[in-house]
């Protein structure tokens, strides 16, 4: 029996047998304390008019009794007479002295005399609810419709007739994962499974803050596998799709490599980086995507500061504090605001170290930062970070690289030892090895219902995607926000698609955007304000940290926040051998035997 | 013996203790009549016929003994297998006492001595003294001993097997004693305030304040220990311990105010109704204590198994605390909405408003209205917090939810609010009458809060969450079952409520 078909089953016997017992209770009222009793009880002046409603009441009290005190078939007589009883003065409470006043216009009748004056009607209530009581435990046990019936009944075993498969399980994946799970809420036998080659989630608005050590790695990556109620989490990498059979492979590391048919399968593999077939980059930088990412480029840069400390030539001890970003987007804008707050406000415990010396430049190929946002409000985050010690060399480009030293353009070079490349990101290449047609950056194109270009049952959302949006008719950018939304409308067209109604177009209209510059100083625009500055910075803080997924990983956030208010930054280096000094080579020296790349 | 058991990380929960009918018969007959004798001793003083017959009719004592060993054998039938521990006994008893007494007082006997049954208040006020003794001297007493004959001759109960808390009897003794204690020194405080000590120690026969207060302090240690060893089956949070402790200070106030020490003073048991009222601050008292007792008993506890005893690892709750408690805090703040908005009704019928924003300093029903919605919605987190385990029905959450009300009709109107506002307790007659209609106010808040909370909470429910096909192999955190004496609770705090109409009935 469904709990459904269960609960109506018992709210109708429950106001059978409450007709019943009000029918007792009032003719022992009547038998006992004589007509009046009745019209109190009905709140009439009129016997029948009160007989009615006391009956009516009581099909009323049976049935929500009936709901309230689901019985278990071991509860015994007692306590259903219990439960009963106190139901009925529940019931005298809730009636007598206030509902039926309030329906005659009498008003409720709270002031001790008046209650004290309906008193027969509470004893009458009582016998009613002890009646109630025995009565329900007697039916429902003898209609086996008592509560274990249902509890105890073990879940069915079920059988996968239908199955989602998502790539990948970062904002898109998880989105449309959670989504799906609640649209398929009902839908046990539909399975969705969720295949990502990392155990987590990356929240990536605050990897920046990993690398400077205001908030801990683990602490923005919480387990796919903890927030999902029944999707099925695997770990692997996509290796070959067969389209025809509607059946996809996959890496996972385990003895057979598994596979899984699916009904619908989904691309939401993100972007990885890109240096535009710049092998000497590519060898000597840094990126800054991932997890381990944002944890080297910290112990990297605690590394640095404890040798310049000891480095005794100034040359040297230059291209060492010389720290490079290249890419004035979201991730480089923030990133860089975070390793000017690491570097000068660890300066202290570096005695050694002149502040005159630490250079940070970032390095953007347009003439303006955060092209997400509007231009004056990339102009204000400039300033501002120019007033904290970060340069800027925009409208340049990145040409070569060594070990200790960046090339821009024919002729500039900057002697460094960090480069971290932030400038150009593409589509996960393992759509192309999953034999998906794509566009020459890589990506798959889809139609306005997410859908990829020439299949029945393959989507594709996120980074890795290009999405058109109807509402501004140009593509969707790549950011979280976006990302969300299309595993959002995706949901509800694969539901909608699979129950055989309409599916709908993807729209969005931004919600605003946000970065933070530095230290308690973001930039914002929402709803077409800008603003900027330590309210930016508060709302930035506020808004992220409701985005970020489940509560613990919220209050640990929060907790790192408010010790990083009240204690000094954490300068622990996970790195634990000790590297190999290099001798810095002359930059001039090097011959750029790679094209120029072509940065954004 | 049958029991039923409910596997969860450190409970084992027997619920039902079933001798063969015969046996609990007898035990029963034998224990309505011991009972019954005790309680026609004490009445003897009250001037009081058990029968509530006019004239002294010598045949009465039988007829009130044969009435008792019945009514004895209709308690071991009915309640019998739910009496499982001591504390079920009492409360058991307490309960049955209490519906005996609608029955017979206020029913059969007017018919039987050929009167018109009225079911009216004055009708209860005259039969008042036997309501006391039914519930204390005559129903707890019938528990007790039933419970100790039961086990004397099945001989199977072993209360070592109902619950695992890591705690021995002397473990539980000192905890109890501990936060008996604690409640003591809270009660004593109003009792110096009333001079209330002096009278106190006139048991000792001296009529030293210090004398009392000692004397006070020392039956207040006693009476927490007894509560932990009592109730240690039935306690399984801080939210019910808080009830259990409730209840247990009503019966305190029968048993020890208006019954042990009027019969220590040599003025025989004082259970009429005139008697009950002077003693209302008192039951407050009393009852502040057994929350205070109740909390801290509960508190001490589980500080210690926090400590000392092993958690399961296995068993662990994959939420964690920090989850599932800020989530409860939460759905209880929002919770708290409706049943403030089902408060501010009866407050703005009795235009009280006005004096809640006394609070913060106004007069302004807005302000009163803003003050009493931020209460509620403290009162609503607690609730979520100390509750959170006890909702897995809609009927439990609602029976605990007015528990809870009632609860803090004692704390709210009477203790806190007139401590803020002037200074003082009003811990009397006049006090509780005027707040009668926030009593009801408070019992709707407390409905309302724990439906709503349910509701809310639905979705985190345990046995729907079971279901889900990829928890098969996960046990979620079990609710806190109930012990079948809980249900009594419930009846005791709601004839509680009904003892207090009778009260307050000619004080308005
Ligand atoms: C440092 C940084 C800061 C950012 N800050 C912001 C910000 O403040 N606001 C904002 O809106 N956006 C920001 N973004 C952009 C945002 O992170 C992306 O737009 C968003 O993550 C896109 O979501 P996605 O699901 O498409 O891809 P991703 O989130 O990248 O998810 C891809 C998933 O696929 C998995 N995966 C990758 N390859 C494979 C494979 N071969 N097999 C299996 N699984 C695979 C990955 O493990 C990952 O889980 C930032 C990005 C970075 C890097």
């Amino acid at each position: 029996m469904t709990n459904n078909n269960y609960r109506i089953r018992q709210i109708i016997i429950g106001s059978i047998i409450g007709i019943l017992t009000a029918l007792l209770s009032g003719v022992a009222a009547t038998i006992l304390i004589g007509q009046s009793a009745i019209n109190m009880l009905g709140g009439s002046d009129d016997l029948l008019i009160a007989w009615l409603i006391h009956l009516v009441l009581g099909a009323g009290i049976g049935a929500t009794y009936a709901y309230v005190f689901p019985t278990r078939s071991d509860d015994g007589y007692a306590q259903s007479t219990m439960s009963g009883l106190v139901y009925g003065v529940l019931m005298w409470v809730l009636l007598v002295l206030n509902l039926i006043p309030l329906v005659m216009g009498r008003g409720p009748q709270w002031r001790v005399e008046e209650a004290v004056a309906l008193f027969p009607a509470l004893v009458t209530y009582m016998l009613q609810g002890v009646l109630l009581g025995i009565g329900c435990r007697l039916v429902f046990s003898v209609t086996n419709l008592s509560l274990d019936e249902i509890e105890d009944e073990a879940p069915a075993p079920i059988e996968v007739q239908d199955r989602i498969v998502i790539l990948g399980g970062g904002f898109a994946g998880v989105e449309l994962a959670q989504h799906l799970e609640h649209y398929f809420e009902d839908h046990p036998e539909t399975e969705i499974a969720l295949v990502s080659n990392t155990n987590h989630l990356l929240f990536t608005p605050m990897l920046s803050e990993v690398t400077s050590g205001g908030v801990e790695e683990r602490h923005i990556t919480p387990p796919l596998r903890t927030f999902f109620k029944r999707v099925r989490v695997m770990r692997g990498e996509p290796t070959a799709v067969d389209f025809e059979n509607q059946i996809v492979r996959f890496a996972t590391g385990v003895s057979t490599e598994p596979s899984l048919n699916y009904t619908h399968l989904v691309f939401a593999l993100g972007s990885v980086p890109n240096f535009f077939g710049n092998k000497n980059i590519e060898a000597n930088a840094f990126v800054f995507k991932s997890l381990t990412d944002a944890v080297d480029i910290r112990n990297h840069i605690i590394d640095i500061l404890e040798r310049a400390d000891t480095e005794p030539d100034p040359e040297h001890r230059r291209t060492l504090l010389t720290f490079v970003v290249v890419g004035g987007g979201f991730a480089g804008i923030e990133l860089i605001g975070s390793l000017n707050d690491l570097v000068r406000g660890s300066l202290w415990y570096f005695p050694n170290i002149d502040p005159e010396e630490v250079r940070l430049i970032l390095i953007h190929a347009r003439d303006r930062v955060l092209p997400e946002l509007s231009e004056s409000l990339g102009r204000y985050a400039q300033e501002k970070m120019e007033a904290r010690g970060i340069e800027f060399i925009l409208n340049a480009r990145a040409s070569d690289a060594g070990p200790d030293f960046l090339k821009i353009g024919e002729d500039q070079v900057i002697p460094t030892r960090t480069l971290i490349w932030t400038a150009g990101n593409v589509p996960n290449p393992a759509l192309q090895l999953c034999g998906l047609e794509t566009d020459k950056r890589g990506a798959v194109i889809v139609d306005e219902m997410l859908r990829v270009r020439g299949h029945e049952n393959v989507w594709a959302i996120g980074d890795n995607a290009i999405v058109p949006d109807v509402i501004t008719g140009e593509t969707a950018p790549p950011t979280a926000q976006y990302a969300q939304r299309e595993g959002k409308t995706l949901a509800y067209n694969i539901h909608a698609l699979m129950h055989g109604q309409p599916t709908k177009q993807f729209a969005h209209r931004s919600q605003g955007t946000l970065a933070v510059i530095g230290h308690q100083t973001a930039v914002a625009e929402v709803g077409g304000f800008k603003f900027s500055g330590l309210f930016a910075w508060f709302m930035w803080r506020g808004i992220y940290i409701s985005k970020l997924p489940t509560m613990e990983k919220r209050i640990r956030v929060l907790l790192d926040w408010v010790v990083d208010v009240f204690f000094p930054r954490d300068l622990a280096s996970l790195q634990t051998t000790l590297q190999p000094q290099t001798p810095p080579a002359q930059p001039t020296d090097r011959v750029a035997d790679n094209q120029p790349a072509v940065l954004d | 013996m049958s029991t039923t058991t409910y596997s969860g990380s450190d409970l084992q929960v027997q619920t039902h203790f079933a001798p063969p009918a015969v046996l609990r018969a007898a035990c029963g007959a034998a224990a309505g009549l011991i009972a019954g004798l005790l309680y026609w001793v004490l009445l003897t003083s009250q001037n009081v016929s058990p029968l509530m017959s006019a004239s002294d009719i010598p045949g009465d004592l039988l007829v009130h003994l044969v009435l008792s060993t019945l009514t004895g054998i209709i308690f071991a039938l009915t309640f019998g297998k739910l009496v499982i521990t001591p504390g079920a006994g009492i409360m058991w008893g307490v309960v049955f006492g209490l519906m005996w007494w609608f029955v017979g007082p206020l029913t059969l006997f007017p018919i039987f001595n050929g009167q018109p049954v009225t079911w009216t208040i004055g009708a209860a006020q005259d039969a008042f003294p036997l309501l006391t003794g039914l519930a204390v001297s005559f129903g707890a007493a019938m528990g007790l001993i039933y419970l100790t004959l039961a086990a004397l001759f099945a001989g199977k109960l072993n209360p070592q097997n109902l619950r695992n808390i890591g705690l021995t009897f002397v473990g539980l003794a000192v905890s109890g004693a501990l936060a008996g204690l604690l409640g003591g020194l809270v009660f004593g405080g109003w009792m110096s305030r009333v001079q209330f000590f002096p009278l106190v120690a006139q048991i000792l026969q001296t009529d030293s304040a210090d004398a009392g207060y000692a004397l006070h302090i020392l039956i207040s240690v006693i009476i927490g220990a007894t509560f932990g060893v009592l109730f240690r089956a039935d306690i399984r949070g801080l939210g019910t311990s808080i009830a259990w402790g409730f209840a247990y200070g009503f019966i305190w106030w029968i048993l020890g105010a208006l019954t042990l020490m009027p019969v220590f003073l040599g003025v025989g048991v004082q259970w009429s109704l005139g008697v009950a009222q002077e003693n209302f601050g008192s039951l407050v008292g009393h009852i502040v204590y057994g929350l205070i007792l109740g909390l801290s008993y509960a508190l001490i506890v589980r500080t210690y198994q926090i400590l000392f005893v092993d958690s399961d690892p296995l068993n662990r709750e994959p939420e964690g605390p920090g989850t599932r408690n800020v989530r409860a805090l939460g759905l209880g703040i929002i919770a708290s909405v409706t049943g403030g908005l089902a408060f501010t009704l009866v407050m703005v019928a009795t235009n009280t408003l006005p004096s809640v924003a006394g609070v913060v300093g106004g007069n302004a029903a807005l302000v009163g209205f803003v003050v009493h919605m931020s209460i509620s919605a403290i009162i609503g987190a607690t609730y979520g917090l100390l509750f959170q385990r006890n909702v897995h029905t809609y009927g439990s959450a609602l029976s605990w939810g007015i528990v809870f009300g009632l609860v803090w009709w004692f704390i709210g109107p009477l203790t806190l609010m007139p401590l803020i506002l002037s200074g003082s307790l009003a811990w009397n007659l006049d006090a509780a009458t005027a707040n009668f209609p926030s009593l009801i106010g408070h019992m709707l808040y407390g409905g309302f809060l724990a439906v709503t909370f349910r509701w809310l909470t639905e979705r985190f429910d345990p046995v729907r969450q079971r279901a889900l096909p990829l928890n098969k192999r996960y046990q979620p955190p079990q609710p806190q079952q109930q012990t079948p004496t809980a249900a009594a609770l419930w009846t005791l705090t709601l004839l509680l409520s009904l003892v207090l109409v009778l009260l307050l009935g000619t004080g308005a």
